[in-house]
């Protein structure tokens, strides 16, 4: 039972069932999104080209070289061919292929999703335990108080509060704008702070709300009690043992957090004009570019999709019975 | 009450060394201060060096927290509301810092559910390196030895080679024995065992208790066994306190206070349970149910004791001698402790 | 002339999946008005047997038959006009009632289930049922939150008598009370088998339980029942090793003497 021989297979068996998971989920959110967008009324070419193209020959050629006068199911089946040899198509707007305008939106998104959770994980952790231990007191009050704030103030007044105080009052920081890490890494870092503090500070709410909950229930546990009993000092009991099981939760809600951040991410790229994937997919939203936000949603769906693997990676590590369960 | 009555000797009071454990007129308390119950008052006990204590009682009769009090282990809204805690002669303070140095090394306790006790994410050795590692100054090393060490004195076979499995790859029964291995690490002075077979199977329970017995006696340890099982008792320990509803109703030497129990709740829980040995037509079951909290005054039995009269529910009966060495706590002792204790 | 049997099973094998069968040709009876006790410890199969009797699970092997009928045999309608007639006590008082269903419904559920009488002879048999197990009937518009833990076992063997059945299976119904409760239930539960002729097949670990209540003994190890008898013949003069073993176990927690 205890034997390391049995893992491997195991963890391979567990890893091609999450990729052919993958697959159907992603299949799912491309028909999905593909549908939707021909649900929702607007006409791509009008909106193209204005209102004031009334010719209908123009607009008829328009249709044609998009495709957009072929029935449904034909769009459909072209769409999925071409976007499983990884072509997602042309912009209409544009003509530039939306694999590459996905391309460059994406790492301001994934740096930015990374720093805000990376700040939600350094505030959440120390001030959750902090609160747990002394849940009651003064502090905890306070540490929760901090918490709901950080949950029920919208991200955009958390914004401006920040550019209030870091660009206009202490003028530490530009108000927006974006630099590629590659070309100014100290100037990347300046212009991602208070987009990443923004978020990192809503995440930073719910998460201190987690763990403060969770290390809770675990100093309940007989295993703590049995921890104290052997002399352990209080610190390495809610260190060791019990923050160390509340790890598992928290790795849950911080997996779905890490979603929520993709969503909150349009809002914050929109204040602090980063050009990012939110950004790419409100303005091209507007316009009816369909080949962009349907390439735009289906990496979002393949993040999230990761992101949850990633939490059941995290899982294996945390808890020895999930690692155990893979057995069977 | 008088401390010499509430306390019980069974050596009787010959100067010698101090017991290893003497509890003193022990209440705790639950709930915000000035608004709290009562869940254990007025209880007193002393356990000599390599002595063995059982304290009996049903669910809600104070035990656990007689014995976390004294541990220190109180859950949160407990607290001490009064009592004195001697260790081997030295008052100690449990609810003070200094405790995480006495639990573990001259303290150790195992609870009942196994199941729960182990941390469900670390290795068996993990655990157990770090209760050899929480005292004394052993490297990592050396602790692993010493934890295979122990392993082996609670008889888990192929020690070596279980140190890194997981407790949900333990049984019930290996999981209590790991429980054990943990509080003999210190070779303490007491165990403290919180009903450690209630939750085993029969066969199992036997060898637990039967392993328990044998360590204690082979490391000297004195042992506190906590037990809802009169069975139990005997065999095991020495000395018997019977609680019910957070108060002492009897105390005495096992065999002479399961021979002859004066206290009219002691008779009536060995009464209740039914035989192995001979077929019986009916029980004699207690009427009703035990409460939840201790009564401010009064006996706390008397709501279900069929010799109750006016003053049970209105005056505390004190613990008093009740045909030496035994004590208990009975209005109805006064009249004729002769008559209730010597009946049969 | 012998009793009729209300259960029996032969050469019953049950297996969860592909692992070893749970139960391995498992050959019991219990006659009417009888009170069979079935000892073992956790894991040898208590449940599962209990579970087969009440026609819950398929056997892998054998055969199960509640009055004389091959349970095999029954189709779903024969199977739901057979389970009137048998009756299950939980372990757990605490679980096995709903906390959402006032205790008058719990105990007359039975009777709807089972098409019983109209509203007010139900209500009828409701308080009836429950003096019966020594309850105030003005209690039957509370919920089971309001009661202690052997109030609560006596409102789930009030369900469990409610549609009259001729057989009840108690799976360790009294492992979760204190003692001077269990003592209680235990009378009770003899009292209501004296009374009405009824069949118990009493599941526990218990040996000095079951010597009180039952009339027949079967030890169960493993799967297998290794031995099986009198309550007298069993106890007083163990053969197999196993049954040896529980009785000393047994001793430990039995009535000093
Ligand atoms: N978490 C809690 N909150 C409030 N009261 C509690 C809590 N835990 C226990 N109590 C109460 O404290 C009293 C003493 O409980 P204790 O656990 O010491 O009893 P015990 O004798 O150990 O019983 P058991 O046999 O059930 O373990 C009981 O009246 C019980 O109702
Ligand atoms: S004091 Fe009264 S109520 Fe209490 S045990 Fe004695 S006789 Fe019974
Ligand atoms: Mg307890």
């Amino acid at each position: 039972m205890t034997g390391k021989g049995p893992v491997l297979p195991a963890f391979a068996r567990s890893a091609g069932r999450r990729l052919f998971d993958l697959a159907v989920v992603m299949l799912s959110v491309a028909t999905v999104v593909f549908v939707l967008l021909r649900v929702v009324p607007g006409d791509p070419v009008l909106i193209l080209g204005g209102l004031d193209v009334l010719d209908r020959e123009v607009i008829a050629r328009a249709r044609e070289s998009m495709g957009l006068d072929r029935p449904v199911a034909e769009q459909y089946a072209v769409w999925l061919g071409n976007m499983l040899r990884g072509d997602l198509g042309l912009s209409l707007r544009s003509g530039i292929p939306v694999t590459e305008l996905v391309g460059r939106a994406l790492p301001p998104t994934l740096q930015l999703g990374a720093m805000a959770l990376l700040i939600g994980v350094a505030i959440s952790v120390p001030l959750g335990v902090a609160a747990a231990r002394r849940a009651g007191s003064p502090a905890d009050m306070g540490i929760t108080t901090f918490a709901i704030l950080g949950i029920s103030t919208p991200p955009f007044v958390i914004a401006l509060g920040l550019i209030y105080l870091f660009a206009v009052h202490l003028r530490l920081l530009p108000v927006a704008g974006y630099v590629a890490f590659a070309d100014d890494p100290l100037g990347n870092l300046r212009t991602m702070a208070m987009p990443a503090l923004t978020l990192g500070l809503v995440t930073a709410g719910v998460l201190v709300r987690i763990m403060r909950r969770s290390v809770i229930d675990e100093l309940g546990e007989d295993y703590v009690r049995s921890a104290r009993a052997k002399g352990v000092s209080e610190t390495r009991v809610v260190y060791r043992h019990a923050a160390r099981n509340a790890a598992i939760p928290y790795v849950t809600i911080l997996g779905i957090e890490a979603g929520v951040l993709l969503s909150g991410a349009i809002i914050t790229e929109t204040i602090f004009a980063i050009p990012g994937l939110g950004r790419l997919m409100i303005d091209n939203i507007n316009q009816r570019d369909y080949p962009v936000v349907q390439g735009a949603v289906l990496v979002v769906a393949l993040i999230y999709v990761l992101i949850n693997a990633g939490v059941d990676g995290l899982y294996r590590i945390l808890d020895p019975r999930v690692r155990a369960g893979e057995g069977q | 009450m008088t401390t010499e009555l509430a306390t019980h000797r069974p050596e009787g009071d010959r100067a010698g060394p101090a017991p290893v454990l003497e509890v003193r007129d022990l209440s705790v308390g639950v709930g915000r201060p000035g608004r709290e119950r009562s869940v254990v008052s007025g209880v007193s006990l002393t356990i000599p060096q390599g002595g063995r204590l059982a304290l009996v009682g049903e669910s809600g009769s104070g035990k656990s927290m007689t014995a976390l009090a004294v541990a220190g282990l109180l859950p949160g809204s407990f607290r001490i509301l009064s009592g004195k805690v001697s260790l081997s002669g030295r008052a100690i303070d449990p609810g003070g810092r200094e405790m995480s140095t006495v639990r573990g090394r001259e303290i150790a306790m195992i609870f009942q559910d196994p199941m729960s006790a182990l941390n469900p994410v670390m290795t068996i050795g993990w655990q157990l390196v770090e209760a050899i590692r929480a005292h004394g100054a052993l490297d990592h090393g050396a602790a692993r030895r010493r934890a295979v060490e122990l392993l082996e004195e609670v008889r888990i076979a192929d020690a070596a080679n279980r140190l890194d499995a997981y407790p949900h790859e333990f049984s019930g029964g290996m999981r209590q024995r790991v429980m054990i291995a943990m509080a003999l690490a210190h070779r303490p002075r007491l165990i403290i065992a919180d009903e450690p077979t209630t939750a085993l199977d029969v066969t199992t329970q036997l060898q637990i208790l039967r392993l328990l017995d044998d360590l204690c006696r082979q490391e000297g340890s004195a042992l506190m066994l906590i037990t809802h099982d009169l069975g139990v008792v005997q065999g095991t320990c020495d000395d018997v306190l019977v609680l019910y509803g957070g108060r002492m109703m009897e105390a005495g030497p096992v065999a002479e206070v399961l021979a002859r129990p004066r206290h009219p709740y002691t008779r009536s829980l060995l009464a209740t349970i039914p035989p192995l040995d001979a077929d019986v037509e009916w029980l004699t079951p207690i009427p009703g149910e035990p409460s939840a909290f201790t009564s401010v005054s009064g006996c706390p039995f008397a709501t279900r004791c069929s010799l109750a009269e006016d003053r049970c529910h209105n005056q505390t009966p004190p613990m008093r001698i009740a045909g030496a060495p035994v004590q208990a706590a009975c209005h109805m002792l006064e009249s004729g402790a002769g008559q209730i204790g010597g009946q049969e | 002339m012998t009793a009729q049997t209300v259960f029996e099973a032969q050469g019953l094998s049950v297996a969860y999946g592909q692992s070893r069968p749970v139960l391995q040709d498992v050959s019991l009876s219990l006659a009417a008005g009888r009170t069979l006790g079935l000892v073992g410890e956790s894991g040898s199969g208590k449940t599962t047997l209990s579970r087969a009797a009440l026609g819950l699970l398929k056997p892998s092997a054998g055969c199960v038959r509640l009055f004389g009928t091959d349970l095999a045999t029954l189709d779903r309608r024969g199977l739901v006009a057979l389970r009137r007639r048998v009756q299950i006590v939980f372990q757990d008082p605490y679980t096995s009632l709903n906390p959402t269903m006032s205790v008058g419904e719990a105990i007359a559920e039975p009777l709807i289930v089972n098409g019983i009488g109209d509203r007010n002879a139900r209500r009828q048999r409701v308080a009836e049922l429950m003096r019966l197990v020594g309850l105030d009937p003005a209690m039957a518009s509370r919920y089971p939150t309001e009661f202690s833990g052997g109030q609560r076992q006596r409102i789930a063997i009030a369900r469990a008598l409610a549609p009259a059945p001729e057989l009840i299976i108690c799976d360790e119904p009294v492992s979760a009370l204190d003692v001077s409760v269990q003592a209680q239930i235990l009378n009770l539960l003899k009292r209501l088998q004296k009374d009405f002729g009824l069949s118990l097949l009493f599941v526990s670990h218990d040996l000095s339980v079951v010597r009180f209540i039952a009339h027949d003994v079967a030890v169960i190890q493993s799967g297998r029942i290794v031995e099986n008898g009198e309550k007298r013949q069993v106890l007083d003069h163990p053969e197999h090793p196993y049954t040896v073993e529980l009785i000393e176990a047994a001793k430990l927690r039995a009535r000093p003497s």
